[in-house]
C-alpha cells in the first residue's frame, strides 16, 4: 500500500483526494471550454428562435433518444467498474470497463449514421447547404443559397425561398456539428483512456487500495456524458 | 498511517439512479410537446440540470468529496451561469433595433460563398 504512495504525498489517502481534486479542476476548464459554445448557441437561439426550431425538427430524435439512453447505461457501467476496482474484483472491472467502451463505441456508431444522413442532405454548413432537400423531415420548403449566376433567377422562379431564413438554419447546423462533433472528439479520447485504464485492470494493477485511475477515467467519462445531457435538449428538442 | 476513507457509490444506488436517469429521459422528450419557447427551454433544461446533478452526485462519487473538491465542481458550473447570465443581460437589454428577440434581422452576413 506504501509503496503505491508517491514520496511528495504524506498517505495513499492524500494522493487519492489530490489526484481525484486535479481531474475536477480539468473538468472546470472543460466546462468553459464547451460553455463558450453553449453561450453562443443561447445568443443565436433567441435571435433567430424560427431557424433553430426548423433545424432541431430536422434531426433525428429517434437516434437522439436512443444514443442518450446508450451514453447512460455506459455511464452506470463505467461506475459500476468503479466499485468493481474498489472491491478488488478485477474480472468485474475489466468487464464493466469494457462494457461501457462497447457502450461508448455505439454511441459514436449512431452518431456517424445521423452525421452521414446530415451530409447526403446537404445540412453541413459550407457552399453545398441547401434547405430544399428535404426528403428525411418533410419540413417546409425554405430557401436554397446559391450564389452562382443562377441565383437570382432561381429566386425569381421560387420567391418562397429566403436565403436570410435558410442562412440562419445554417447557423443552427454549425452549432450542431461544432458542438456534437467536439463532444464526439471527446468520446474517442474517453474510449482510448477507458480502454488503457481496462488493460490495466485485466493485468491486476487495481485494489482496493489503489484504484484512481479508474475512478479519474470514470471522472472523464461521465463528465461527457453531462455535455450530451445538455446537448441533447438544447439540439433535439426544441419546439 | 491513516485509515482509509474512500467511499464509492454501491452498485444498488449506481442502478437507482441509472432509472432515475433513463426516466428523466423520457420526461424531457415528452416535454418537449410543450410548444412554448420559455416554459419549454425551462422545462427542457430543469431536467438535464438534476439528471447532471445525479451524475455528479452519485456516479462521480461527489457526495463522497472533500469539501475542496466539491467547492472546484460548484465553482466550474457557477462560472458558466456568470458567463452566459452576464452575456444575456447584455444582449436581451439593448436597444430595440437590436434587441434579439425582436423581428428577425436582415443583417444576417450571406453564408460561405463558394471557392
Amino acid at each position: 500500500m506504501t509503496g503505491r504512495v508517491a514520496h511528495h504525498f504524506d498517505n495513499a489517502h492524500q494522493q487519492f483526494h489530490s489526484a481525484t481534486l486535479g481531474m475536477w479542476i480539468f473538468l472546470a476548464t472543460e466546462v468553459m471550454f464547451f460553455g463558450g459554445m453553449f453561450a453562443g448557441y443561447t445568443v443565436y437561439r433567441f435571435k433567430y428562435p424560427e431557424a433553430f426550431i426548423a433545424g432541431s425538427n430536422e434531426l433525428h430524435l429517434v437516434a437522439g433518444t436512443i444514443n442518450t439512453a446508450v451514453l447512460l447505461l455506459s455511464s452506470f457501467l463505467i461506475a459500476l467498474a468503479v466499485h468493481a476496482a474498489f472491491s478488488g474484483r478485477r474480472v468485474a472491472t475489466t468487464g464493466f470497463l469494457v462494457g461501457g467502451i462497447v457502450m461508448g463505441l455505439a454511441f459514436l456508431g449512431i452518431k456517424a449514421y445521423e452525421y452521414s444522413e446530415k451530409f447526403a442532405h446537404h445540412r453541413v454548413p459550407g457552399p453545398h447547404f441547401r434547405l430544399d432537400d428535404h426528403a428525411e423531415a418533410g419540413t417546409t420548403p425554405v430557401a436554397r443559397v446559391d450564389h452562382s449566376p443562377q441565383s437570382a433567377e432561381l429566386q425569381e422562379e421560387h420567391p418562397e425561398r429566403d436565403p436570410v431564413f435558410e442562412g440562419q438554419v445554417q447557423l443552427f447546423y454549425g452549432f450542431y456539428f461544432a458542438m456534437t462533433g467536439l463532444h464526439a472528439i471527446h468520446m474517442i479520447i474517453g474510449v482510448v483512456l477507458l480502454g488503457v485504464v481496462a488493460v490495466a485492470a485485466w493485468r491486476g494493477s487495481f485494489s482496493h487500495e489503489y484504484y484512481t485511475p479508474v475512478e479519474v477515467g470514470g471522472l472523464y467519462w461521465h463528465f461527457v456524458d453531462i455535455v450530451w445531457v445538455f446537448l441533447f435538449p438544447l439540439l433535439y428538442l426544441i419546439r | 498511517m491513516e485509515e482509509h476513507v474512500e467511499h464509492v457509490t454501491s452498485p444498488f444506488a449506481s442502478f437507482v439512479v441509472f432509472v432515475l436517469l433513463l426516466v428523466l429521459l423520457v420526461a424531457t422528450v415528452l416535454a418537449a410537446a410543450i410548444e412554448h419557447h420559455v416554459i419549454g427551454i425551462v422545462v427542457a433544461l430543469s431536467i438535464a440540470t438534476v439528471k447532471a446533478v445525479l451524475i455528479i452526485y452519485y456516479f462521480m462519487n461527489v457526495r463522497f468529496a472533500d469539501v475542496v473538491t466539491r467547492l472546484f465542481v460548484v465553482s466550474a458550473f457557477l462560472w458558466l451561469l456568470l458567463l452566459i447570465t452576464l452575456l444575456m443581460a447584455d444582449y436581451l437589454t439593448r436597444e430595440s433595433s437590436e434587441r434579439i428577440s425582436g423581428p428577425v434581422a436582415t443583417h444576417m452576413p450571406s453564408p460561405a460563398q463558394p471557392a
